[in-house]
C-alpha cells in the first residue's frame, strides 16, 4: 500500500462519511454543509487521480456555486421550519434495501472483472493540455453547452418571476 | 470548414436568436407572432429540403452530415411546422410568454437536429440534454394551474434520476 | 500505482448508492435534488478513474461537461421548487397529489 493509496483511502472515508451524514440530516442547511465537505474530498481525489484542473473546477463550480445556490434557496424559502420530523421506517427501509442491493451488485461486478485489478499509474494533466484537447476535439460540444446554459438562464428567469398581482393572468407583474 | 453543411442548424439558430431578441423588445401580439413563426418554420422546411443531398464531416469528425441525418432533419422541420400550426390557441400561457414558448420549441428542434448528425458520444449526450432541458422548461410555463408546476417538477426529477444517472 | 482501478469504481458505486437513497427516500424536494447532485458527482469520480486507467483524456472532458450540466439542472430544479413553494406553500412531496388518481 503506497502513500498515495493511503491518501486515497483516507479521502474515500471522508467522502463517504460526509455524504452519509448529509443524507441523514433533518436540517437542510446541515445537509448542504456536509455535502460541501464531501465535494472538497472529491476535489482532492480528482487531484490525486491526475486531474488538478478538474479538482479546482469542482471546488469552484460544485462546492462554490451549486451548493451556495442551494443555501440561498433554502434560506430564502425559510424551509428549515419544514424539516421532516420523523423518518418513518416505511420511508427508509425500501430505499435502504435498494441501495444495499445496488452496492452488493457493484461490488460483485467489480470483483469479478479481470480488468479491475489493474493499478492506476500516477499521471497528471496540465490545464494547458486539457484546454487544448477540449477545444480541438470537442469544440461543438462546448458550443452546445453554452447554448444550453443560455436557455436555462432564460427558463430560470421566466419560471422564477414573482407571480402577477392580478390573478387573471395579469399583464404588468413585476419580476 | 464547410459552413454550407450546417445551414439547417444555422438557420434555426438564427430563428432562436431572433425570437430571443423579439421576446425582450416587442409588444406581444399573439396572432402576428404565430403567423410570423409559422412562416419562419415553413422557410426552415424549405432550407432543410434544399440541403438534403449534402455530405461531409465537420468539427474533427464529431459531426457527420449524410443522407440519413438530412432526411431526419427534414422530418424534424416538418414536425416543428405542424406543432406550431397547432398552437393557435394556447390556454393559460401569458401573451408575454408566447415568444419564449416558441423559442423553447425552436431550441428543442435545433438540439434534435444536432443530435441526429453527431457522431461522438459526448456531442450526442449534450444535444440530448439540450432538447430535454428545453422541454423541462416548457412544461411549467402555464400559469394559473397548479398541475403545471407539479408536472414540471415530477418530469424534471423523474427523468433526471432515470436514464441519465 | 495508486490504487487498483476496482477500488475507485467501488467508491463511485457506494457514493451513487448513497445519492440514490437520498433521492428516493427523502420527502423534501431540495433533498431529492441533493441526491441527484451526489449521483452526478459519483459518476464524475468513475470517469476520472477511468481516464487514469486507460490514460485517455476523454474521461476528464466528460466530467467537465457533467459539471456544467449539473449546474444547469440545479438552476432549473430550484427555480421550479421556488415556483411550487410560492404556489402551494410547502415543498413536501406528499402534498403534491394533483396528478394522482
Amino acid at each position: 500500500m503506497t502513500f498515495h493509496g493511503l491518501i486515497f483511502y483516507g479521502l474515500a472515508a471522508v467522502i463517504l462519511g460526509a455524504t452519509l451524514a448529509a443524507v441523514t440530516r433533518r436540517n437542510l442547511v446541515h445537509a448542504v454543509v456536509y455535502l460541501i465537505i464531501s465535494f472538497f474530498g472529491t476535489a482532492a481525489v480528482y487531484y490525486l487521480l491526475g486531474a488538478p484542473f478538474l479538482g479546482i473546477l469542482e471546488v469552484i463550480i460544485y462546492a462554490g456555486a451549486i451548493m451556495v445556490l442551494f443555501l440561498f434557496i433554502i434560506m430564502m424559502l425559510r424551509v428549515e421550519r419544514q424539516a421532516e420530523y420523523r423518518f418513518s421506517l416505511g420511508q427508509w427501509l425500501p430505499a435502504a434495501i435498494l441501495g444495499l442491493m445496488f452496492l452488493v451488485l457493484v461490488a460483485l461486478l467489480v470483483s469479478t472483472d479481470p480488468g479491475a485489478g489493474a493499478g492506476l499509474t500516477a499521471a497528471t494533466v496540465s490545464p494547458r493540455v486539457f484546454g487544448r484537447f477540449l477545444f480541438q476535439r470537442y469544440w461543438l460540444a462546448v458550443e452546445i453547452v453554452s447554448f444550453l446554459l443560455l436557455i436555462v438562464l432564460i427558463g430560470a428567469l421566466v419560471l422564477g418571476r414573482a407571480p402577477a398581482r392580478r390573478p387573471t393572468g395579469g399583464t404588468e407583474g413585476d419580476p | 470548414m464547410n459552413w454550407g453543411l450546417i445551414i439547417p442548424e444555422l438557420y434555426y439558430l438564427a430563428v432562436c436568436g431572433l425570437l430571443l431578441v423579439l421576446s425582450m423588445v416587442v409588444k406581444p401580439n399573439p396572432r402576428r407572432d404565430l403567423v410570423a413563426v409559422v412562416y419562419l418554420a415553413a422557410l426552415g422546411v424549405v432550407v432543410c429540403l434544399a440541403s438534403v443531398r449534402m455530405e461531409g464531416t465537420l468539427f474533427a469528425a464529431a459531426y457527420r452530415v449524410d443522407l440519413f441525418s438530412q432526411v431526419f432533419k427534414v422530418l424534424l422541420a416538418v414536425g416543428f411546422l405542424l406543432v406550431l400550426s397547432l398552437c393557435t390557441e394556447l390556454n393559460g400561457i401569458d401573451d408575454r410568454l408566447r415568444l419564449e414558448f416558441y423559442l423553447l420549441l425552436t431550441t428543442c428542434t435545433v438540439a434534435m437536429m444536432l443530435l441526429v448528425s453527431s457522431a461522438e458520444l459526448l456531442t450526442i449526450y449534450v444535444a440530448l440534454e439540450l432538447s430535454s432541458y428545453s422541454l423541462y422548461l416548457l412544461v411549467p410555463l402555464r400559469r394559473g394551474h397548479d398541475v403545471a408546476v407539479e408536472a414540471g417538477i415530477k418530469y424534471l426529477l423523474s427523468l433526471r434520476c432515470g436514464p441519465y444517472d | 500505482m495508486i490504487v487498483p482501478y476496482g477500488h475507485v469504481l467501488l467508491l463511485a458505486g457506494a457514493l451513487f448508492a448513497l445519492g440514490l437513497v437520498c433521492a428516493v427516500a427523502r420527502r423534501n424536494l431540495v433533498m431529492v435534488l441533493l441526491g441527484v447532485e451526489i449521483m452526478l458527482n459519483a459518476a464524475g469520480i468513475a470517469f476520472v478513474g477511468a481516464a487514469l486507467r486507460w490514460q485517455q483524456l476523454e474521461g476528464q472532458i466528460f466530467v467537465l461537461f457533467i459539471m456544467a450540466l449539473a449546474a444547469a439542472e440545479v438552476s432549473v430544479g430550484l427555480a421550479l421548487i421556488v415556483r411550487a413553494y410560492r404556489r402551494t406553500g410547502s415543498i413536501d412531496q406528499t402534498t403534491y397529489d394533483l396528478l394522482k388518481w
